[in-house]
């Protein structure tokens, strides 16, 4: 079951082959949640997780087999992180952060304030990048594919993947010391 | 340039299997620390926790075997649900309609007509087995 593509195996899903479906889920858990990690706080990662998951598991009849499935399926994360900042942004104090009014100054509830600074402004400078430079970092870093892989599943030569990857770092460079 | 995407991309392969990488070359050194902060950020091998995987599993089973349990298959068309719907409002008419006739029993002033007893009792049975179809409908 396992050896079977990932777009075979959402058509079996969609015809309502629960088998099929936890294969799948089982492939992506880990780099779902990786990629959510990348631009959520740690903290709130697993509900956005759990989030995706629920929204795949709705929306499965809706996939186009013209489609790559883990395109159709990155779509939904990023759609979900979408969804968590639209809702978070209509809180006013944020949950994990709270005011300490005798030094007049914001800390984290249970986490180091600094961590948690640091953490937001890579995830910041992460989303800030256009498209396909936070695609092929997070193809490396979140999926866990290897520079021939990606190579392979963008149809490029392995040059143009290290070319393009390595453009992306110094983008990433340049926006974390504009930030 | 090619040397400096090679370097780089050895680099981020090692750092992503020993969490640590070789010193690079003066002109990727900059990039280094990006790769570092990516690291420590996406934490890619960093395993899911257990729990949370097992309690998610669980959730989506359950939400699997509720999104595809068997369903009342008659109920399911629209056009009979709306069928069903207008029939029982004609009931619950047809019932207040009977109800609201004088007793027949009762001396007659003017003109009267009415409907026996037994259709009365037949129109609200109508209405009971509606009822109890829509009731089982909602509970699967």
């Amino acid at each position: 079951m396992n050896l079977s593509s990932d777009e075979h195996l959402a058509r079996q899903a969609q015809a309502g082959d629960k088998e099929a479906f936890f294969a799948l889920y089982h492939r992506y858990l880990g780099k779902v949640y990786n990629r959510v990690k990348s631009k959520i706080p740690d903290q709130e990662a697993e509900d956005v997780t759990q989030d995706v998951f629920f929204a795949v598991s709705r929306s499965l009849k809706s996939y186009k087999q013209e489609a790559r499935f883990n395109t159709w399926l990155y779509t939904i994360v990023n759609r979900q992180i979408a969804d968590f900042y639209r809702r978070r942004g209509r809180r006013s104090n944020p949950s994990e952060v709270e005011v300490d009014l005798e030094n007049g100054e914001r800390v984290a509830s249970s986490f180091d304030s600094s961590d948690i600074d640091r953490r937001m402004l890579i995830q910041r400078t992460l989303d800030s990048l256009p498209d396909h430079y936070q695609e092929i970092i997070l193809m490396r870093f979140a999926d866990g594919l290897t520079f021939n892989e990606i190579a392979q599943e963008r149809d490029q030569s392995l040059e143009a993947i290290k070319s393009l990857y390595r453009r992306a770092i110094q983008a990433a460079r340049i926006a974390m010391n504009e930030a | 340039m090619n040397e400096l995407d090679d370097e780089l991309a050895v680099a981020t392969d090692t750092l992503l299997k020993r969490g640590d990488y070789p010193a690079l070359s003066e002109n990727n050194s900059d990039l280094g620390d990006v790769l570092l902060q990516l690291y420590g950020v996406i934490e890619p091998n960093k395993p899911l926790s257990s729990s949370f995987e097992a309690r998610l599993t669980r959730s989506l089973e359950t939400e699997w075997e509720r999104a595809h349990a068997p369903t009342l298959r008659l109920l399911d068309r629209p056009i009979l649900r709306i069928a069903g719907l207008a029939a029982a409002v004609v009931l619950v008419l047809g019932a207040v309609l009977v109800l609201s006739v004088p007793d027949s029993s009762q001396p007659l002033q003017g003109m009267a007509f009415g409907v026996s007893d037994g259709v009365a009792l037949l129109v609200l049975a109508g209405v009971t087995v509606v009822a109890a179809v829509y009731n089982r409908r909602k509970r699967h």
